[in-house]
C-alpha cells in the first residue's frame, strides 16, 4: 500500500490507488517508485502505526475532556 | 377492509396511562400548573418544588399551602402517606406499586414571572422526584422573565431529577429565564405537548439542557424546532439522549459549539444552522459504539473552520453542508469509524477529507467531487472501500488539484 506523511498537517495518507493531479496513477504496478512523497510499503511503517495510535489516544482524551467539562 | 375496525398502535406514540388521576380540561381561564405525582408503596414519598410567582399549592392529599407571597423563592414540600391516598393501585414498569395524586399550583405572575423547579431537594431526602405528567397552563403571554405574565421551569436543575416524567404539556413557551439543565435526566420523557416556539427564548445559564432525555422513553420524543439566538456559550445540548427527534436547529451566536449532541443514539435532527460557529468538531460525535443517527438535515455553518470528528461514528446516510469554504480541518469528519454515507456534499471544501469505508456509489462520489472547491495545495480525498471507488470519475477532483485515493 502507498503511504505518505504530510508534514504541514501532521497526517498520514494511505491507499492502494492514488490518482495525482498530474494524471499519474500510483498502484501496485509502479510500487518501486517514490513520487511526490508517496512510498509503497508491504507492511504499514512503524511511524504510521505510531501516528494512528497517537491519534486514537488524542481522540479518547478529547472525549474524556468533553465528558468532564459538561458534568 | 376499512381501517375503522382495526387501528394499529403506533409504537412511537405516547399513550397516557388511563388510570392516572385526570387533569382538568382547559377552561381557558386557568393560570395553573397541574402535576400528576406517583406515590409509591413502601417508600418515603415527598414532592418538593422551589417556586416563586405562585400563590397556592394543593398537594392533592388534603394538604395545601395558601397565601404564598411572591416573589419569594421558596422550597415547598409535602410528604405523602401511601395508605391514605385513594384511587387504584398501579404497578410501575419498575415493579413498584403506586397511586397517583393531582398537584395543583396556582400561579400569580401578574407582577413577576412564575417559576417552578420541579426537582428541588426537600429536607432529609435526595431520592428521585416522581412526577409523571405535568401540564403548565400558566399565563405565558410574555417571554421576558423580568416581566409579568411570563413563566419558566426546570426538571433537572436540582439534585433529584425526574426520571419517571413521561409528558410535559405547556400552553405557552417558556421565558428567557436560564434553562440550566432544564430537562436533564428526564429519562422517561416521551411526549412534549408544547408550542412550536417552546424553546426559542431560553437562555443557557449552564449546559446539558436536554441531557439524557428519552433514554428510557416509551415512545419517540419529538422536540419542536429551536430558533434561538440566546444560547451563546452552549456547550452540550442533548448528551446521551435517545429516541429523540429534533426539529430544525437555528442557533445564531454560537461560536465554539463543540459537542452539541454527543453520545446520542437513535435520533434525528432537522436542518442545522450555525451561522457564527467556527469550531464544530465533535458536534454530533458519538463515543460508545456508533451513534445511530437516523438523519441530520443540511448543516449550514459557513464560518466553520473545523469539522473534524463532527460526525464521529454517526451511522447516517446523507451528509450535506451548504458551504465549507472557510474550513481548514476536515479530514476526520467521520472519526475513525466506518460510516454508512450514501450521499456526501461539501461545497467549496479545499482541504483533505477522508470518506473511505462508506456506502458511496460512483454517482455519489462524482457528485461529491463536483461539490469540492479547488484544493488548497496538496490535499487528499479518500473514497477507498466504497461501492463506487473503482468506477468513479477521479478526474473531476484531480482537475481541481486534488489527490484522489480509491
Amino acid at each position: 500500500m502507498w503511504y505518505r506523511f504530510v508534514e504541514e498537517t501532521n497526517e498520514w495518507n494511505k491507499g492502494m490507488n492514488i490518482h495525482l493531479p498530474n494524471d499519474i496513477l500510483l498502484n501496485s504496478d509502479n510500487k518501486d517508485e517514490m513520487i511526490d512523497g508517496w512510498k509503497w510499503y508491504d507492511e504499514p511503517p512503524q511511524d504510521f502505526l505510531d501516528w494512528v495510535e497517537a491519534r486514537e489516544l488524542e481522540d479518547m482524551k478529547m472525549m474524556l475532556k468533553l465528558d468532564k467539562d459538561i458534568e | 377492509m376499512s381501517d375503522k375496525y382495526f387501528k394499529a398502535i403506533d409504537p412511537n406514540e405516547w399513550i397516557r396511562n388511563p388510570q392516572w388521576v385526570q387533569i382538568p380540561l382547559d377552561n381557558g381561564l386557568d393560570n395553573k400548573m397541574y402535576g400528576v405525582y406517583a406515590v409509591f408503596e413502601d417508600e418515603y414519598n415527598v414532592a418538593s418544588m422551589l417556586v416563586f410567582g405562585v400563590s397556592d399549592i394543593d398537594w392533592g392529599d388534603g394538604n395545601t399551602e395558601t397565601g404564598i407571597l411572591s416573589p419569594s423563592s421558596t422550597n415547598y414540600y409535602n410528604v405523602y402517606d401511601y395508605a391514605t391516598i385513594p384511587g387504584p393501585i398501579l404497578v410501575h414498569r419498575n415493579g413498584g406499586n403506586y397511586k397517583t395524586v393531582l398537584v395543583e399550583v396556582t400561579s400569580d405572575n401578574s407582577s413577576y414571572q412564575s417559576y417552578f423547579q420541579m426537582d428541588d431537594k426537600p429536607p432529609f431526602d435526595t431520592g428521585p422526584s416522581h412526577w409523571l405528567d405535568v401540564v403548565f397552563r400558566v399565563n405565558g403571554t410574555s417571554t421576558d422573565s423580568s416581566s409579568a405574565n411570563s413563566y419558566s421551569f426546570s426538571f433537572g436543575g436540582g439534585t433529584r431529577y425526574c426520571p419517571l416524567l413521561e409528558r410535559i404539556s405547556a400552553k405557552y413557551p417558556i421565558s428567557d429565564y436560564g434553562f440550566s439543565r432544564g430537562l436533564r435526566n428526564c429519562f422517561s420523557l416521551s411526549k412534549l405537548d408544547v408550542p412550536s416556539d417552546m424553546f426559542n427564548y431560553i437562555t443557557v445559564g449552564s449546559d446539558n439542557i436536554f441531557t439524557s432525555v428519552g433514554a428510557l422513553s416509551t415512545a419517540r420524543l419529538v422536540f419542536p424546532s429551536i430558533n434561538n439566538s440566546n444560547l451563546v456559550g452552549l456547550f452540550s445540548m442533548a448528551r446521551n439522549s435517545a429516541r429523540c427527534e429534533f426539529g430544525d436547529l437555528n442557533l445564531p451566536g454560537l461560536v465554539d459549539i463543540t459537542s452539541l449532541n454527543i453520545h446520542c443514539n437513535l435520533y434525528k435532527v432537522g436542518n442545522v444552522t450555525l451561522p457564527d460557529a467556527t469550531e464544530i468538531n465533535y458536534l454530533f460525535g458519538g463515543t460508545v459504539g456508533a451513534a445511530l443517527i437516523e438523519g441530520i438535515g443540511i448543516i449550514d455553518a459557513p464560518n466553520a473552520t473545523r469539522i473534524d470528528y463532527a460526525l464521529r461514528g454517526c451511522k447516517m446516510t446523507d451528509v450535506e453542508f451548504t458551504d465549507l469554504s472557510n474550513c481548514t480541518i476536515a479530514n476526520n469528519l467521520f472519526g475513525n469509524s466506518a460510516g454508512n454515507v450514501k450521499r456526501l456534499i461539501t461545497p467549496n471544501l479545499t482541504v483533505s477529507l477522508d470518506a473511505r469505508e462508506n456506502n458511496l456509489d460512483a454517482t455519489a462520489i462524482n457528485d461529491w467531487f463536483t461539490s469540492l472547491g479547488t484544493a488548497a495545495g496538496t490535499q487528499t480525498v479518500n473514497v477507498s472501500d466504497n461501492p463506487g471507488s473503482a468506477t468513479c470519475d477521479t478526474t473531476i477532483a484531480t482537475a481541481k488539484g486534488w489527490i484522489v485515493i480509491t
